[in-house]
C-alpha cells in the first residue's frame, strides 16, 4: 500500500507522489525528480542537502531525529522547528496525506 | 578555482627575511621579504621595468632593488628610485598584497584589498605559549589546496593511512569514534571520542608507558578558506582529561594549506607538544612522528589529485563519515556567498 506525500516548493507548486512503506522521503522525492531536493550524499545523513520542512500535523509522526541529522541541521541556512531531512523520515502508513515544503535553497 | 577575498598563509614568519623568498600563490609568482625596518611584505615577483624577478634583488633602505637594472620598489609596490634618473613614471609600480603578521604567521589577503578585514584571520596564541613548545614545517604538495582539509575532517582514514603511526591498525576504533559537528564562525568544529582505544604507535613512541586502553580525542577547527587547528591526545581510560596526570599525550597541530597552483600547494604545519614540555626531544618525536603521518598523507593525495585530473569527480560518492568535509564546502560556500567573491569551489 503506498503512501501519498506532497511536496510544496517555495513558488507554491505542490507535487503529490506515491512513496512506499520503509523507504525515506528522500528516496520519493528523488524517485519522482522533485526539485529542491539535492540529496547529494545519497541518504548518508553526511551533506544536508534534503533539508524539508514538515507540515505541523504530520510533524510528531516523523518520529525521533538523530544526533547526526541535528547537527547537520545547524548548518543549513533556514533551520526551523518543522525542519528534518527527508533521508532520515521513514515512510510509514501513518504518514499518508504527509506535507513537505522544499527550502530557498538546499 | 580558489576563493577569493580570504586570508590564506604565504610563510611563516621565520621564513621571511632580508633574503627575498619566492613562492608561486594562487598561480602567480609572488616575492616575500622583510624590509630593513622589519616590515614583512609581498610583492609581484617581477620587476615592473624588464620584467626580471625581485626575488633575485637585495632588499634595501627604501625597499627591494632589482638586480638587473636597479629599480627599487617599496613595500607598497611603488618604486622609490631609478638610477640616474629623477622622474618616476605612473606605471613603474608592482602589484602588492596585503600582509598580515599575527602569532607567527604570515597572513596574505587574496582579493579586494579594499576588503582586507585582520578581524577575519583565526588566532593560533600557540605558537607562542611557552606550555606548547612548537615545531613548524612545510611540505609542498602537489594537489589541490582543498584536499588538504578534507583529509583532515575525514579521520576514518587514519587506520588504513597512517596504521603505523598516528592511526593505530584497527579501522573499527575510527568507524566508532563519538562524535560531533556544529557549526562555528567562518568554519566547523567536528570533535572525535575513542574510548578505550589502544594508544596507536605514535602516542606509545612519545609516552611508552601509557596504558594498553586510552580515550582518545581529536578535535578539529575547521576555519575557511583550508586552515584546521587540531588538538588531540589521550589519557588513561576512564580518566577525567581535564586533570589527569602522566602518562599522557597531549599535541596541537597549525594546519593550513594555500595554492600555489589549482594542483598544488604549501601545506603549512606546525607541531606543539604538550605533555612534555621541557623535553625538546619530546617536541622533536612527536614533530618527527607527525612528519612521518603529512609524508603518508601527501602520497595518497597526490596520487588522488592525479586520478581526478584523469576522470574527474563526478563519478565519486559520499559515505557517512564525509559530513564534515561537506560541512566545510558549505561554510566555504557560505563565506563565499557573504564576500560575494566568484569561486567554483570544488577541487580542480
Amino acid at each position: 500500500m503506498m503512501v501519498s506525500v506532497t511536496f510544496i516548493d517555495r513558488a507554491g507548486t505542490a507535487r503529490q507522489v506515491q512513496a512506499e512503506p520503509g523507504s525515506t522521503l528522500m528516496l520519493a522525492a528523488r524517485d519522482n525528480g522533485i526539485p529542491g531536493i539535492v540529496a547529494e550524499c545519497g541518504g548518508m545523513a553526511a551533506c544536508a542537502t534534503c533539508h524539508v520542512y514538515i507540515d505541523d500535523r504530520y510533524l510528531p509522526l516523523t518520529g525521533a531525529m538523530g544526533d547526526d541529522e541535528d547537527a547537520l541541521l545547524d548548518f543549513t541556512d533556514e533551520r526551523t522547528p518543522n525542519s528534518r531531512l527527508a533521508c532520515q523520515v521513514v515512510i510509514t502508513p501513518q504518514l499518508e496525506g504527509l506535507i513537505a515544503r522544499t527550502p530557498e535553497e538546499q | 578555482m580558489i576563493l577569493e577575498n580570504a586570508w590564506y598563509v604565504a610563510a611563516w614568519s621565520h621564513e621571511v627575511t632580508t633574503h627575498p623568498l619566492a613562492r608561486r600563490l594562487f598561480n602567480l609568482p609572488v616575492v616575500l621579504y622583510r624590509s630593513l625596518a622589519g616590515q614583512a611584505c609581498a610583492l609581484i615577483d617581477s620587476c615592473a621595468h624588464r620584467g626580471a624577478p625581485l626575488s633575485l634583488g637585495t632588499v634595501v633602505a627604501d625597499g627591494i632593488r632589482c638586480n638587473y637594472h636597479g629599480v627599487v620598489f617599496g613595500g607598497d609596490g611603488i618604486c622609490t628610485r631609478i638610477p640616474n634618473q629623477d622622474l618616476i613614471p605612473d606605471k613603474a609600480r608592482v602589484t602588492s598584497f596585503p600582509l598580515v603578521e599575527k602569532d607567527d604567521i604570515v597572513w596574505l589577503w587574496h582579493g579586494d584589498p579594499a576588503k582586507a578585514d585582520p578581524t577575519l584571520i583565526v588566532d593560533y596564541p600557540y605558537h607562542r605559549d611557552p606550555a606548547w613548545p612548537a615545531r613548524f614545517s612545510m611540505a609542498p604538495v602537489a594537489g589541490n589546496f582543498m584536499l588538504i582539509a578534507d583529509n583532515l575532517l575525514d579521520a576514518t582514514h587514519l587506520a588504513y593511512v597512517h596504521g603505523s603511526t598516528v592511526g593505530g591498525s584497527d579501522p573499527n576504533v575510527h568507524m566508532v569514534a563519538e562524535s560531533s559537528l556544529k557549526p562555528a564562525k567562518n568554519g566547523l568544529r567536528f570533535e572525535r571520542l575513542m574510548r578505550g582505544a589502544p594508544p596507536p604507535p605514535a602516542y606509545s613512541a612519545c609516552v611508552p608507558d601509557l596504558p594498553k586502553q586510552i580515550d582518545r580525542w581529536q578535535e578539529f577547527d575547521f576555519v575557511v578558506p583550508s586552515t584546521v587547528l587540531q588538538y588531540s591526545g589521550g589519557v588513561p581510560a576512564g580518566s577525567d582529561r581535564a586533570i589527569a596526570p602522566a602518562p599522557r599525550f597531549d599535541m596541537r597541530i597549525f594546519h593550513s594549506a594555500t595554492p600555489a597552483t589549482d594542483t598544488s600547494c604549501y601545506y603549512f604545519w606546525s607541531l606543539q607538544n604538550g605533555h612534555a614540555i621541557d623535553d625538546p626531544r619530546a617536541t622533536d618525536v612527536i614533530f618527527e612522528q607527525i612528519e612521518q603521518a603529512i609524508a603518508e598523507d601527501k602520497v595518497f593525495i597526490e596520487a588522488q589529485q592525479l586520478r581526478v585530473d584523469e576522470l574527474g569527480e563526478e563519478r565519486l560518492f559520499d559515505n557517512a563519515a564525509d559530513a564534515a568535509r561537506m560541512m566545510a564546502r558549505r561554510a566555504i560556500r557560505k563565506y563565499a556567498k557573504m564576500s560575494s567573491a566568484s569561486a567554483s569551489l570544488e577541487p580542480a
